[in-house]
């Protein structure tokens, strides 16, 4: 079996278990935790969709077989590799900028994001870096907290 | 009426009232092209500071944010596939692939002329419609509440993808999600996990932000690049063209405004629904409905037809009966109390000249909005050559600010990003993100309908085919489902016959 297909195979199976994971665990919360009024019609819900996701997940493993006789080479294994790894930077970056906000508010995580994307994941120099944090979380303060007279979250450790 | 007509637009077009309507247009289009905020927001924000202002003034205001919250949205849709508003996400589906062909230009071009068309029809109709008002709403009760939400869903659902299976798990997700937070029919809380904040569900704009403005900003900052793949081929000059398109498509606007102005007009189903059913019908009824979503102006042109359309649909509810048809109708509602006006049938025989106006101030809004947006089209579609890793982070920095400041609770902003990496997760493994979010905006109204329906008549299926109104919502589903297969048979036949002749 070829490096490709384990690749093609990874990617087409992920998502069909864990959205058989996700309604499987819906439906028993559901049946354990709520009354029969109110859990009927998100089970009848659930329940249709599980047999969708079955036959989604039967398509995708007849997929998955078929796309195993094809060829591959180490280029494309080494840029579906790089293209995971980049995709793992990018959410762990807005995760990381979601968790700061939370705990320093705005006005302190929101710089702090903009550069550590532009730099660290954008590849660009710190300088275009410092300048687009700056003019954002300006135009940002003048929008929202001047004009809008919202107050910025800031954040669970200063408030 | 018509002397009530005119003498409601010598109203309007006072210097003084004009200058409200200006400055309410203005309003509406930063409102709507800032992904999160919105015509609601924007509502809300100035509903107290109407309280000094005369009634006309505050229709020309709320009227002027109205008509163009629709043109800022769908600006951001386009160049950004981030919907400034929620009912401009379906404008992202074509129009963003053209914005990335180079043809953002050509885009705007069709939603400038599509929108205050489709207002004008919606306006049109709505003329035509109010004295018949109580009877058309009257038409729907639980179970065509519920029939009309599934039609919504199975829709959407069968035509947003090539793979409509995957089109269907998306929308059961959806509609699974939507359970979540307080039952309203029996009470309870389900899936909220002991969390305050998922009592009230999994809020709309948040989760729009999240699934199309965000995931496209992380897939955008993997990628790299601009948002137009080719730099070289972004044509700045193309606004005519989008402006012929739509004259040369002129059945795709009235599908759209008769689209907007019915849907609108169904309270609680509201304008995202209107502008995803625009598309699907369109997308439906066209020869090559697998080449909608690569870049199509008809793709554009039908939810832009609805989105001002509906406008005018949902002001029939919220003045006939005190029923909003959208959550920005029911700020509007405020409005209305505010200055002493009560929702009624009684409104119309009261206050039709104030009535007439508003109407009017729509109209007049729809029309500015694209003037004033298409002076700024050049500068705005500039931004699609921006690199990608810089406008990436701006903008899920924006966006996380707007979904913060609808309600200012630090929830949004986790799920907004929840839901961007889900939406990333979708783009990559090739699951439409449209049914899921058309089945969290339904599935409130349908599980209530269907709920209502079974206490009514006592757990009997029948219900669901008892009126004419239900019944030609029946056959609608029934046509939905079957006419996704139609490309496919097609695609056989012709294949077939290509054998037979070789």
């Amino acid at each position: 079996m070829s490096g490709q297909a384990n690749e093609k195979r990874e990617i087409s199976y992920l998502p069909s278990v864990v959205i058989l994971l996700f309604i499987v665990g819906y439906l028993v919360t559901g049946y354990l935790t709520l009354d029969e009024t109110t859990r009927l019609v998100p089970l009848m819900a659930a329940g249709v969709t599980l047999v969708l996701a079955l036959l989604d997940g039967f398509t995708t493993v007849r997929r998955g077989q078929i796309s195993d006789e094809g060829k591959t080479s180490a280029v494309d294994r080494s840029a579906a590799t790089a293209t995971r790894r980049r995709a793992v930077l990018a959410v762990s970056t807005v995760a990381g900028g979601v968790a700061a906000i939370y705990l320093v508010g705005f006005l302190v995580a929101m710089p702090l994001y903009l550069f550590a994307s532009i730099t660290y994941l954008g590849k660009q120099s710190a300088k275009l870096a410092v300048i687009a944090a700056l003019l954002t979380m300006l135009s940002i303060y003048l929008v929202f907290e001047v004009a809008l007279s919202y107050k910025l979250f800031p954040g669970v450790l200063f408030s | 009426m018509p002397e009530l007509l005119l003498q409601a637009a010598a109203g309007l077009l006072s210097p003084e009232t004009l200058i409200f309507l200006v400055g309410g247009v203005i309003i509406g289009l930063v409102f709507g092209v800032i992904p999160g905020l919105g015509g609601t927001t924007a509502l809300a924000l100035l509903l107290p500071l109407t309280f000094g202002m005369e009634v006309m003034h505050a229709f020309a205001m709320a009227g002027g944010i109205m008509g163009a919250v629709a043109m800022g949205g769908s600006i951001s849709a386009i160049l950004l596939n981030a919907p400034g508003t929620a009912p401009s996400a379906a404008t992202c589906l074509d129009g963003h692939p053209m914005a990335k062909q180079g043809h953002a230009a050509e885009a705007i071009g069709a939603v400038a002329t599509a929108s205050p068309l489709g207002g004008l029809f919606g306006v049109l109709t709505l003329l035509l419609v109010l004295p018949l008002a109580r009877d058309i709403v009257l038409l729907f009760g639980p179970p065509e509440f519920f029939l009309v939400a599934v039609f919504g869903i199975v829709t959407v659902a069968m035509s947003a993808s090539s793979n409509t299976l995957r089109g269907l798990v998306a929308g059961g997700i959806g509609l699974m999600l939507s359970f979540v937070g307080y039952d309203t029919v029996h009470g309870g809380v389900r899936y909220a996990f002991g969390s305050d904040y998922l009592w009230d569900g999994i809020p709309l704009i948040p989760a729009l932000v999240g699934l199309f403005g965000m995931a496209e900003m992380i897939r955008l900052s993997i990628e790299g690049g601009t948002v137009a793949a080719d730099a070289s081929a972004v044509r700045l000059q193309g606004v005519a063209s989008g402006l012929r398109a739509t004259f040369r498509h002129w059945k795709v606007v009235i599908r759209g405004s008769i689209t907007g102005t019915l849907i609108g007009a169904i309270p609680g189903v509201g304008g995202t629904v209107a502008t995803f059913i625009a598309y699907s019908t369109t997308r439906n009824a066209d020869r090559d409905p697998d080449s909608f979503g690569s870049g199509r102006i008809e793709g554009v042109i039908a939810p832009e037809s609805a989105n001002n359309a509906k406008d005018s649909g949902a002001l029939l509810p919220t003045l006939a009966f005190g029923i909003p048809g959208s959550a920005e109708m029911a700020v509007f509602l405020g409005i209305l109390v505010l200055h002493g006006m009560q929702p009624g049938p009684a409104i119309f025989a009261d206050h039709e000249q104030d009535i007439y106006g508003l109407i009017l101030a729509l109209t007049f809004s729809a029309i500015l909005a694209s003037i004033i947006g298409l002076s700024f089209v050049r500068w705005l579609a500039a931004i699609t050559l921006v690199k990608g890793e810089i406008l990436a982070p701006i903008v899920i920095a924006v966006s996380l600010v707007g979904v913060f400041a609808m309600q200012l609770r630090p929830g949004d902003i986790v799920l907004a990003a929840t839901l961007g990496v889900l939406g990333y997760l979708m783009l990559r493994f090739d699951y439409p993100r449209l049914p899921l979010v058309i089945a969290l905006i339904l599935g409130e109204t349908a599980e209530r309908g269907f709920q209502q329906s079974m206490m009514i008549s006592r757990g009997e299926w029948g219900i669901f085919v008892h009126s004419p109104t239900s019944v030609v919502l029946v056959v609608l589903i029934v046509l939905s489902f079957g006419w996704s297969f139609v490309p496919m048979l097609r695609k056989r036949l012709a294949a077939g016959i290509a054998g037979a002749a070789s």
